[in-house]
C-alpha cells in the first residue's frame, strides 16, 4: 500500500528541517561575528584542551619574558658597576706602582693617601648602587644599605647569597641581583670573614702604608690590588655569561610564542574564507527549506474544490 | 424470507430517512476529522456507512453508521518509548548546556585565565619582593580566583536548586494527568457512544503522549477501550484508580522518588522521561563536575597554604573541604602580611617562586596532574558529555519525528480524502434526498388517485 500523505506528515519534516536550517544558519553567525571556531567546550572537544593550554602557556611565556627583561637591566646594572669599580681599582694601582718608588716624600704620599681615600668612598658608593629600588649588592637584604664605612673599615649588611629569578620553567633559577661576597670580599683562605682581604681591606691598607709612607707596604699593595681586580673582572665575565644565557632563553620563548599563536590561530579562529561560503550555503538551503513550506503546505483538494 | 415481505412505500421512506442520517453522520466525522487537522496525537476517525435491517444488527452487535478510530498500536507503542527517551535526553542536555556556559571557556574570564593570572603574579612578587604593589597584586589576583570558583560553583548548585522546583512541577503535573487518565478511564467506561468514546479515547492519546514526555511509560488497552497505564511494570494508572507519585530529597539535594499504590509506598527508578533525565544531572553528573572543580580548588588552597600559612582561609571543616570551590576566599588583607622569604629578609622571593610553581607541579590529589592540567581535562570532559548528550538529543529527535510521521501517514487526517468524502457524503445525501422525493411521489399518486 502507498504511504498516506496527510497534512502532518507534511508538517513534520519541514518544521525540523527550517528548525535545522535555521540552527545551522545561527551558528554560522556566530563564528562569523566572533571569528572564532570554538565557542563552546563542546563545539570542539579535544581542541578546547589546546585551547586552554595554548592560553596558560602564552601567559606564562609573557611572564618569562618579563622575568627575563628585568633579569638583562639588573645584570646590566651589575657588570657597569663592577666596571666602574675595577677602573678604580686601576687607578689605586697606578697610584701604589707611581708611589712605591723611592724618589717620592712624605708630601706626596700623604697626598696620594688622600685620593685613595676618596676612591674607597667611591667603591662602598658604587657598591650601594640602588636599581629600581633595590641594592642590587646585598644579596637577599635589598633595602638596607649593604656596606657602610667608619673611619678605616667597612662592614657589610647584606647576606651570602643573591636574589634568584624563574626564567623558564625547564631551566634553572638564575640570580640576577648579586651578594657581595665573592665580589667586593672574598677571604684568600677561604673563608668569609669580612673584616680581612676584598677590596676595601686592600685599599685601606694601601692608604694607611701611605701616610705611613711605608714604600714596601706601598709595594705590596700592588699584587693585592692584582688579586682583588681579577676577582672583578671574573665578576664581569660572569655576568656577561649569565646575561648570554637570558638572551638565549629569551630567544627560544620568542620562538614558543610565536608558535602558540600560531598554533592558538589554528585551533579557534574561523578560517573566513570556508565560514562565509558555509554561511551563504545554509541561507540558500533555508531559503529552499522556506520556498517548500511555503509552496507545499497550503495545497490540498480543498482549495480546488470550494 | 421473500422480499415481498418487506415492500410497502412506508418502509422505503424509512429507509430513505435512515440513509439520510447515515450520510449525515458521516459528514459529521468528516467534519471532525477537518476540525482536529491541526491537533497533534489526533486520531482520525473513519465512519462506516451505510442501512441495514435492524434485526441484522441485532445478530451481529454491530449497528450502520458505526465509527472507527484508525491506529496502529506498534506504532503507537513505540512512539511512547521514544517519547520517554527523548524527554530524558532533552531534559539533560539542556542542563549540561547550563553547566558548560557557567564554566565559560575558552575566553579571557574563565577559570583557566584567572589561575594563570593568579600564578603569573606570584612571578611577578618573586620579581620585587620589596614592592608593597606585587604584594596587593597577589591578593588581588587571589581574591579574583576565589571569586571565580565561587562563581561557577554557585551556578551549579543554582541550576540543582532549581532542579528539585523543577521536579516539584513536573510531579504535581504527573499526578494530575494520571488523575485525569483514569477519569477518562471511568468515562469511556460508562459511555456506549462510539462516536463520544473516540473524542474521550483521543483526548486520553494526548494526555498520555504528555505524560510520556516525563515518565517512561506503557500502556495497555482493555477490550472496552479502557486504557492501563504502567512504569517499570508498576500500574500507575489501573482502571479507574490513579497512583500518587511523590518526591523525596536526599542528603545534597539528590532526588528519589515514590509512589503509592494501594497504601503502599514503593520507590520508584523511571528509566526514561524528563523526570529520569534530570534525575540523572541532579543526582549523578553535575555533582560530579561539582567536585572535580571543589577538587581543583581544594589544591591551590592547600597548596597555597602550605608555602604561605593563612594565605587563603584554611579549609578545616570536612564541610568547606568538600565544597572548596564554594567557601575559598584570601584571608590576607593586608599586603604587609604577605611574607616573601623563610628568611623574612626584603629581597628573598623563595615563597612567590614556589607558589608560581604550583601550577606545573602535579599533585597526587589531582591523580598526578597539574591543577590547569587537571582543570583543562575537566572541561574537555564536560564539553565531551555535552556534545555525546547533543548528538544523542538529536539521533532521538529524528527517530521521533520519523516515528511521528508514520504515525501521521496512519491515524493523520489528510484534507484531500476528507475533501473527498465530504462531496461523497453530500452526493450520497443529494441521493437519498431524492430516493424520498420519489417515494413520495409515489405516495402522493396512490393517495390522490382515492
Amino acid at each position: 500500500m502507498q504511504m498516506r500523505v496527510t497534512f502532518q506528515s507534511r508538517a513534520i519534516p519541514l518544521q525540523r528541517a527550517i528548525r535545522e536550517r535555521s540552527a545551522d544558519l545561527l551558528r554560522s553567525q556566530a563564528e562569523i561575528t566572533s571569528g572564532k571556531r570554538i565557542l563552546r567546550p563542546s563545539d570542539d572537544v579535544i581542541g578546547v584542551r589546546h585551547a586552554l593550554l595554548n592560553r596558560a602557556r602564552l601567559a606564562q611565556v609573557d611572564q618569562f619574558n618579563g622575568n627575563i627583561d628585568l633579569g638583562k637591566a639588573d645584570l646590566n646594572m651589575g657588570d657597569s658597576v663592577t666596571g666602574q669599580v675595577y677602573d678604580r681599582i686601576l687607578r689605586a694601582k697606578e697610584l701604589a706602582v707611581q708611589l712605591a718608588d723611592v724618589i717620592h716624600g712624605p708630601s706626596s704620599r700623604a697626598a696620594a693617601a688622600f685620593e685613595v681615600d676618596s676612591l674607597i668612598d667611591e667603591v662602598v658608593a658604587l657598591g650601594n648602587t640602588s636599581f629600581r629600588g633595590r641594592h642590587i649588592f646585598g644579596g637577599e637584604n635589598t633595602l638596607e644599605t649593604p656596606f657602610t664605612r667608619i673611619g678605616d673599615t667597612v662592614t657589610y649588611a647584606g647576606t651570602d647569597n643573591g636574589v634568584v629569578r624563574r626564567i623558564s620553567n625547564d631551566t634553572p633559577l638564575v640570580e640576577t641581583t648579586f651578594a657581595a661576597t665573592g665580589v667586593f670580599f672574598q677571604n684568600r683562605d677561604g673563608t668569609t670573614n669580612q673584616t680581612q682581604d676584598g677590596v676595601f681591606n686592600v685599599l685601606i691598607g694601601l692608604k694607611q702604608a701611605m701616610e705611613a709612607n711605608d714604600a714596601e707596604a706601598i709595594a705590596a699593595a700592588i699584587a693585592d690590588l692584582d688579586i682583588e681586580f681579577n676577582r672583578f673582572v671574573a665578576a664581569r665575565t660572569d655576568y656577561g655569561a649569565r646575561t648570554e644565557r637570558l638572551i638565549q632563553v629569551q630567544r627560544r620563548l620568542e620562538e614558543e610564542r610565536f608558535q602558540i599563536l600560531e598554533l592558538q590561530s589554528i585551533t579557534e579562529d574561523v578560517d573566513l574564507a570556508e565560514a562565509i561560503t558555509d554561511l551563504q550555503l545554509r541561507q540558500t538551503a533555508l531559503q529552499a527549506t522556506l520556498a517548500v513550506a511555503a509552496n507545499i503546505l497550503p495545497r490540498s483538494l480543498m482549495d480546488l474544490l470550494f | 424470507m421473500s422480499i415481498l415481505n418487506s415492500l410497502g412505500l412506508f418502509s422505503s421512506l424509512n429507509l430513505g430517512r435512515r440513509a439520510v442520517q447515515s450520510q449525515t453522520a458521516g459528514l459529521q466525522i468528516t467534519g471532525r476529522n477537518i476540525a482536529n487537522v491541526n491537533t497533534p496525537g489526533y486520531t482520525r476517525q473513519v465512519a462506516i456507512t451505510g442501512v441495514t435491517d435492524t434485526r441484522a444488527d441485532a445478530v451481529t452487535g454491530e449497528s450502520f453508521p458505526s465509527v472507527q478510530l484508525i491506529r496502529d498500536e506498534v506504532t503507537e507503542r513505540l512512539l511512547l518509548q521514544e517519547r520517554g527517551r527523548h524527554g530524558s535526553l532533552e531534559r539533560q542536555a539542556n542542563l549540561l548546556s547550563l553547566v558548560e556556559t557557567a564554566f565559560n571557556e575558552p575566553s579571557d574570564s574563565g577559570l583557566n585565565a584567572v589561575m594563570t593570572a593568579f600564578f603569573n603574579s606570584a612571578e611577578d612578587l618573586a620579581n620585587s619582593p620589596e614592592s608593597a604593589g606585587a604584594r596587593r597584586l597577589l591578593i588581588e589576583r587571589g581574591g579574583a580566583l576565589a571569586v571565580t570558583f565561587q562563581s561557577l560553583t554557585g551556578t551549579l548548585e543554582t541550576v540543582r536548586n532549581s532542579n528539585v522546583e523543577e521536579a516539584r512541577l513536573i510531579i504535581n503535573d504527573l499526578n494530575l494527568k494520571l488523575t485525569s487518565v483514569a477519569t477518562l478511564n471511568a468515562e469511556i467506561a460508562r459511555t456506549s457512544d462510539q462516536g463520544s468514546i473516540g473524542e474521550l479515547q483521543t483526548r486520553q492519546n494526548q494526555i498520555i503522549n504528555e505524560l510520556a514526555e516525563s515518565l517512561s511509560i506503557r500502556t495497555t488497552t482493555a477490550d472496552n477501550g479502557v486504557r492501563k497505564v504502567s512504569v517499570n511494570g508498576l500500574g500507575v494508572v489501573d482502571g479507574t484508580s490513579a497512583a500518587a507519585i511523590s518526591m523525596a530529597l536526599g542528603a545534597d539535594l539528590t532526588i528519589s522518588l515514590n509512589i503509592t499504590l494501594d497504601n503502599d509506598t514503593i520507590a520508584l527508578h523511571p528509566s526514561g522521561g524528563s523526570l529520569a533525565g534530570l534525575m540523572d544531572a541532579q543526582n549523578e553528573t553535575i555533582p560530579s563536575i561539582s567536585n572535580d572543580i571543589h577538587s581543583v580548588a581544594r589544591s591551590i588552597v592547600d597548596g597555597v597554604n602550605a608555602l604561605h600559612p593563612g594565605f587563603f582561609a584554611d579549609l578545616t571543616d570536612p564541610g568547606q573541604r568538600a565544597r572548596a570551590g564554594a567557601f575559598m576566599s584570601v584571608r590576607i588583607t593586608d599586603a604587609d602580611s604577605i611574607v616573601t622569604s623563610t628568611t623574612g629578609l626584603s629581597g628573598g622571593n623563595d615563597i612567590p617562586l614556589a607558589i608560581s610553581a604550583l601550577r606545573d607541579a602535579s599533585l597526587v590529589d589531582l591523580g598526578n596532574t597539574s591543577v590547569l592540567g587537571y582543570y583543562r581535562e575537566l572541561v574537555s570532559g564536560v564539553g565531551a558529555r555535552v556534545a555525546e548528550m547533543d548528538h544523542r538529543r538529536d539521533t532521538s529527535d529524528l527517530v521521533l519525528s520519523q516515528l511521528e510521521q508514520r504515525r501521521e501517514a496512519i491515524s493523520g487526517v489528510s484534507l484531500d480524502e476528507e475533501a473527498a468524502n465530504m462531496i461523497m457524503f453530500q452526493r450520497s445525501f443529494q441521493a437519498a434526498a431524492s430516493y424520498i422525493n420519489v417515494v413520495d411521489n409515489l405516495l402522493e399518486t396512490l393517495i390522490s388517485r382515492f
